[in-house]
């Protein structure tokens, strides 16, 4: 047996700290809850009283209109009863919803400002997972665990008062397995509360193997590898009974436990209460009522396992939602789009980058200056490093301080919402949302107009076969539209932005060449400056950038115009002269 | 506003239809029924227990304690300190049997559930976000989970002591009995009302759920996308309106459930009250002792605890149909069909593949293939070429039998498709898809998709082939056990087509369908590709489609697709001479380069 650490039941604890401030918000309501449970205690102990008043009574003189009286009298009480009941479930569970709709609102807002690095660490089934289940978890403990809590706590102390006053000495005796029970609460405490934790982590992963079998399904039909996929969820799912087994048969164990620590209590009462009544210590009355009472204390025994269960889950619960509210964001840039002011010129000073964890960097002392208003291609090998690049750029990733500039300020120094009103990206991998196809669009610029973006970006054409042309909604990823479609409403998107640079990564693979040239005119012709930047595997999409950058191993090896590299005979060079050889074979 | 016709989503409305529910939920239930028994026998034996407590007291107290006997007192705390053992036993086996029940049978309707939605047409995915099918193997089950272990077993439980006391109370007094029963009519109304209520808030609980999961899958997928555009205040204001959807259903239920309960004790107590009226005007008459009224009065309450504890678990029986109708109706959806269970078919060799007359649309209104007709011999190799969404990729889907064509036939080594068991067929055709899609898992696993027979060797070679072996044993931390981010995050995205690529060489098929295979690769590489598929590919079938010239150039023969017609086929020269829609394409791209 090892010694039960006092850091992890401390630290359950320590994970609620956050929950003070939504508790603050609400404490008016939780004062009024916790009043009408403690009414309500009051109550429910009153009413058999009366009845016992009201028989005793009847059984000297029944007379009919104290009949109809008691009766009155019983219906009165029952109602008042219902009365705060009611209020009890509907304040107190009203306000844990409550809470959990904060607590949810804060979680999203923070998720939303978490950076890359974190969702490459965290798949998007594990958060799923904490966002639902967990937050439950803790809705659990604000709502029926406090409520219940403070009921067990009001019953229990009622009790013990009553029993005090009757007879310390005997309320002495029923306290004896204290100890013992608080030995029994902190180890089982324990138990469940890592239990339960490993459950959920484990429910995290088939959260995670959900999401991704869901996503992937074409590619998993496609491959006929649908049985594998079931062989291993199978497999899952009987791991996860296992898991739920040690947590089942634990506070299987614990409410039981907690009950026959009670009704030890009891049975010491009988005997040595039984045995000072015979000894003449005690009156039998007195006795009698003890015993009543102490059947009072059975419940609260029994329901502070169940309670002390619904605390140990909302603190495993809770520190794994701190997981996100603990991680470092960025604040989000507030305040309206400001319009762009012509073109700005950017710079790469020196720029060397790894991706965190990684043990070599991906970009290499990568400089160059881009001046405003020019359009720039970008060429290289698979994994040259070119999508980094961009990425930098943008703060997706964030650069060495000093080595990115835009419009002659450090990108460091500009708030991740700010440059990226600068910067309009169209990824290399296009995301769209199941949204219509112009509300897409306008995710670019609120004021955007889709339908000219659309037909800048090339989507003329079809718009008019869409069943309902930009209003038509997409599927999940865009997955109703071809693959060009999509790429070209990512365009759209981009250039809804407005924004003085316009970075291309990539964005025209899925397009045929007719559609291709035609996009690329449209932005050049675009009204105002902008820096353009293309990145592409294509030659023919950047041969007349004023300045060709061709990257080999997150280093730039060659810049320069198409001229300059056609004739430095380099890597370009070489590129080009692969996509050449089809041009002459088209010519012969 | 719909591309495709309405999702199953959220019928809120709509009639109640509990018993066929249950019908469809007991055969889950039905290989636990031993542990179930058991496990309601306990209950009915710890409610007695429970009685047995104060009965022993009352035994101390008049039988030793009153009389000033000490000698029997230690034997009936031995026996006290006997049932207490045996409650904690009884209660721990109760939890057990019926919680582990619950589990496995949350586990077998996952299972089912999961093999279900598996094999629905690809139609279902396009509409229904992940993130809604995602709830229903995971909410949703958990909320059937708390019917089976706290809700079922122990309504059961009050019905079987419901019952006793029923006789209880017509042995002790049949009119007083039947007084306490008048009031039963209003249980049974308010339960209905709250249940109507009740219901419809559950239903925009479950449905408000599905969103929530729906909303988040998507969202946290397209954060970066969020995050580039500045969008985050508008996806806040969205994830908030679901959330508030969620909350104001609880609110709801919050107030119907606050209230039931209450009017069940109110109810309780008007019985009392009859009780009370009726009995004492009898023992006024002399017609009942007063004894027997308030013996009466004390089992009546007992009438009604039962009652009450079922009214509690009525939530829970509420939310577990709201959940099970939403998992019902996925399990209603009709299976994709996966064709006969065998056929006699050729021996995979080179195969051909042949589209005739094929029409299609994804959408009644708006045809995207129309009677098109071609054929690829086998070992041939054949280009499609088109403007996007032209239905280059579409063709695909219907080889793959992943969409079913209106009209005309596909057929594969001269069989149609639809003969060839599901399994069987897709082992013939490997794919390369446009939608390029990776699982956070190992190299090694992406590229074999757990698949035995692809072993170690094969993965390697299918790497080779796709010329990315080295940049995954050199450059990757874990080599070919190197776990991938979601999605491949974590690669170049040529880096993720060229795993695509080698998990098509790796499994070797007959046929192989490359749709826009090497778009995102450059020229050098695509080359170096192309240049072993030469013997790679060597007597096998294969489907290019291409954007690029340069992905195409080793075409055996060319289809023109235009707008869902076939407009012009042969050979390159051929295409060329002609000086139609292939020409125009290729002088366009030449243009460009030269
Ligand atoms: N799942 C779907 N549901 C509804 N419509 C679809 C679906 N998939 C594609 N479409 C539509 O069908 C048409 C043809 O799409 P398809 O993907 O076959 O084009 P494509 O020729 O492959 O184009 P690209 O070169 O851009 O990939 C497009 O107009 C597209 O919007
Ligand atoms: N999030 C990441 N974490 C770790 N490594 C990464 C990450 N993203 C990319 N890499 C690695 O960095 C290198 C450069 O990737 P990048 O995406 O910049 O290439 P690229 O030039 O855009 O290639 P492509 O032409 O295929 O798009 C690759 O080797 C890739 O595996
Ligand atoms: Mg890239
Ligand atoms: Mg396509």
């Amino acid at each position: 047996m090892t010694a039960p650490i006092p850091g992890s039941a401390l630290s359950a604890v320590r994970s609620l700290r956050r929950l003070i401030p939504y508790f603050g918000r609400y404490r008016a309501g939780l004062a009024w809850g916790v009043l009408t449970v403690l009414a309500t205690v009051g109550v429910s102990l009153a009413g058999p009283q009366v009845i016992r008043f009201a028989i005793d009574d009847l059984t000297a003189a029944v007379t009919g209109r104290k009949l109809v009286l008691y009766a009155a009298v019983i219906l009165a009480i029952a109602l008042v009863e219902g009365i705060l009941r009611f209020l009890m479930r509907r304040i107190l569970i009203g306000i844990s919803r409550d809470i959990e709709f904060d607590l949810r609102n804060d979680l999203f807002e923070k998720l939303l400002t978490l950076p890359r690095t974190f969702s490459d660490a965290h798949p998007t089934g594990d958060i799923m997972n904490r966002c639902s289940s967990d937050v439950n978890a803790v809705r659990m403990l604000l709502g029926p665990g406090v409520m219940y809590s403070i009921n067990t706590a009001a019953m229990f102390t009622l009790a013990l008062f009553l029993m005090i006053r009757i007879n310390p000495l005997l309320t002495g005796l029923v306290l004896l397995p204290l100890p013992v029970a608080t030995f029994v609460v902190y180890f089982f405490s324990r138990k469940i509360h890592d239990y339960y934790r490993s459950v959920q982590e484990y429910f995290s992963d088939v959260s995670v193997f959900l999401q991704e079998t869901f996503s992937g399904i074409r590619l998993l039909r496609a491959y006929g590898s649908l049985d594998p996929r079931q062989t291993r969820f199978g497999e899952m799912m009987e791991q996860y009974v296992v898991m739920n087994r040690r947590l089942i048969a634990t506070w299987g164990l614990f409410y039981p436990a907690m009950g026959l620590l009670g009704g030890l209590g009891g049975v010491g009462i009988l005997y040595f209460g039984g045995s000072l009544v015979i000894a003449g210590r005690i009156s039998l009355g007195s006795f009698v009522a003890f015993s009543i009472y102490l059947a009072m204390l059975a419940w609260p025994m029994m329901s502070a396992g169940w309670v002390l269960n619904l605390i140990q889950r909302g603190a495993a619960s809770m520190e794994r939602l701190n997981l996100i509210f603990d991680a470092a964001g960025v604040a989000p840039a507030a305040g309206p789009m400001t319009p762009s002011t012509g073109a700005l010129d950017l710079e790469f000073r020196n720029l060397t980058f790894s991706y965190p964890g990684a043990a070599s960097p991906v970009l290499k002392a990568v400089t160059v200056a881009i001046p405003a208003g020019s359009m720039v291609g970008i060429v290289g090998k698979v994994g040259a490093g070119k999508s980094t690049l961009a990425a930098v750029l943008a703060r997706v990733y964030d650069p060495p301080p000093g080595t990115v500039m835009v419009g002659g300020r450090d990108v460091s120094a500009i708030p991740p919402g700010e440059l990226r009103r600068l910067v309009a990206v169209v990824p290399q991998d296009p995301f769209l949302f199941s949204e219509s196809i112009a509300d897409n669009i306008r995710m670019g610029g609120e004021d955007a107009d889709p339908e000219s973006h659309a037909a800048m970006a090339g989507l003329g054409v079809d718009m008019e076969s869409f069943p309902d042309r930009l209003a038509t909604l997409v599927g999940e990823r865009g997955i109703t539209l071809s693959g060009g479609q999509k790429q070209r409403v990512t365009i759209a998107r981009a250039l809804a932005r407005r924004a003085p640079i316009i970075l291309f990564d990539d964005a025209l693979s899925s397009v045929d060449v007719e559609t291709e040239a035609a996009i690329i005119r449209n932005i050049q012709s675009l009204p105002g400056r902008h820096t353009l930047i293309v990145i592409s595997h294509r030659i023919s999409s950047i041969r007349d950038a004023d300045l060709i950058l061709a990257m080999m191993d997150g280093e730039i090896v060659e810049a320069g115009t198409h001229t300059d590299l056609i004739g430095r005979n380099g890597l370009y060079a070489s590129l080009f002269r692969k996509e050449e050889i089809e041009a002459e074979l088209a010519t012969l | 506003m719909q591309l495709n016709g309405g999702s199953l989503e959220d019928e809120i409305k709509g009639r109640i239809y509990d018993h066929r529910l249950m019908k469809r939920l007991i055969p889950f239930l039905r290989p636990y029924r031993g542990p179930l028994g058991i496990a309601l026998l306990l209950i009915l034996a710890g409610a007695a227990f429970e009685l047995a407590f104060p009965y022993v007291t009352k035994i101390a107290i008049d039988t030793y304690i009153s009389k000033g006997i000490d000698s029997g007192l230690l034997r009936l705390s031995m026996v006290l300190i006997g049932i207490l053992v045996l409650q904690l036993i009884a209660g721990f086996l109760e939890t057990w049997l019926l919680q582990m029940s619950g589990q496995r049978i949350m586990r077998d309707m996952r299972n089912q559930l999961f093999d279900h939605l598996l094999h629905l047409e690809t139609r279902y995915f396009d509409r229904n976000p992940v993130g809604k099918t995602m709830t229903r193997l995971t909410s949703d089950v958990d909320a059937l989970n708390e019917l089976f272990t706290s809700g079922l077993i122990s309504i059961a439980g009050d019905l079987c002591t419901l019952l006793g006391i029923i006789v209880m109370l017509l042995y002790l007094n049949w009119q007083l009995a039947l007084v306490t029963f008048t009031v039963v009519p209003l249980i049974f109304i308010a339960t209905e009302i709250f249940r109507r209520k009740v219901r419809v808030s559950y239903r925009l609980i479950r449905a408000a759920v599905s969103n929530m999961n729906g909303f988040l899958q998507e969202y946290l997928t397209g954060m970066p996308v969020v995050q580039l555009f500045s969008q985050e205040r508008r996806a806040f204001d969205k994830f908030r309106a679901i959330n508030r959807q969620h909350l104001d259903a609880f609110q709801q239920t919050i107030f119907y459930y606050s209230v039931f309960y209450p009017m069940i004790e109110l109810v309780a107590a008007l019985a009392a009250a009859l009780i009370l009226l009726y009995g004492g005007f009898q023992v006024i008459g002399g017609v009942l002792t007063m004894g027997e009224m308030v013996a009466f009065l004390q089992y009546s309450r007992r009438f009604f605890h039962p009652i009450a504890d079922m009214s509690e678990k009525f939530n829970i029986f509420q939310s577990a149909m709201a959940a099970a109708e939403r998992i019902f109706t996925v399990l209603d959806v009709e299976r994709e069909n996966r064709g006969p269970a065998t056929a006699s078919l050729p021996p995979p060799g080179a195969a051909s593949i042949e589209f005739k007359n094929v029409s299609f649309s994804y959408n009644s209104e708006k045809p995207i293939l129309q009677d098109v007709s071609f054929r690829v011999g086998p070992g041939e190799r054949v280009a499609i070429v088109g403007a996007t969404g032209a239905g280059k990729s579409t063709i695909i889907n219907l080889l793959l039998r992943m969409y079913r064509p209106q009209s005309g036939r596909i057929l594969l080594d001269g069989i149609d498709i639809d003969s060839y068991p599901e399994g069987e067929l897709r082992r013939r055709i490997g794919l390369v898809s446009q939608d390029i899609f990776l699982f956070s898992d190992t190299i090694r696993a992406n590229v074999s998709l757990d698949n035995p027979e692809i072993g170690e060797e094969r993965v390697m070679d299918g790497c080779r082939g796709a010329f990315i072996h080295d940049f995954v044993a050199e450059e990757l931390p874990g080599g070919f056990g190197h776990k991938l981010a979601e999605r491949g995050a974590d690669l170049s995205q040529g880096q993720r087509q060229l795993l695509s690529f080698a998990r098509a060489l790796a499994y070797g098929h007959r046929v192989l369908v490359l749709d826009e295979a090497t778009s995102s690769v450059d020229v050098q590489t695509e080359r170096l590709i192309q240049r072993g598929l030469e013997t790679l590919l060597e007597g096998r079938t294969a489907l290019v489609i291409a954007h690029r010239l340069s992905t195409i150039e080793s075409a055996d023969r060319i289809i023109v697709l235009h707008k869902g017609r076939i407009r012009e086929e042969g050979t390159e020269a051929e295409l060329l001479e002609r000086q139609g829609l292939y020409y125009r394409f290729h002088i366009l791209q030449a243009a460009g380069v030269a």
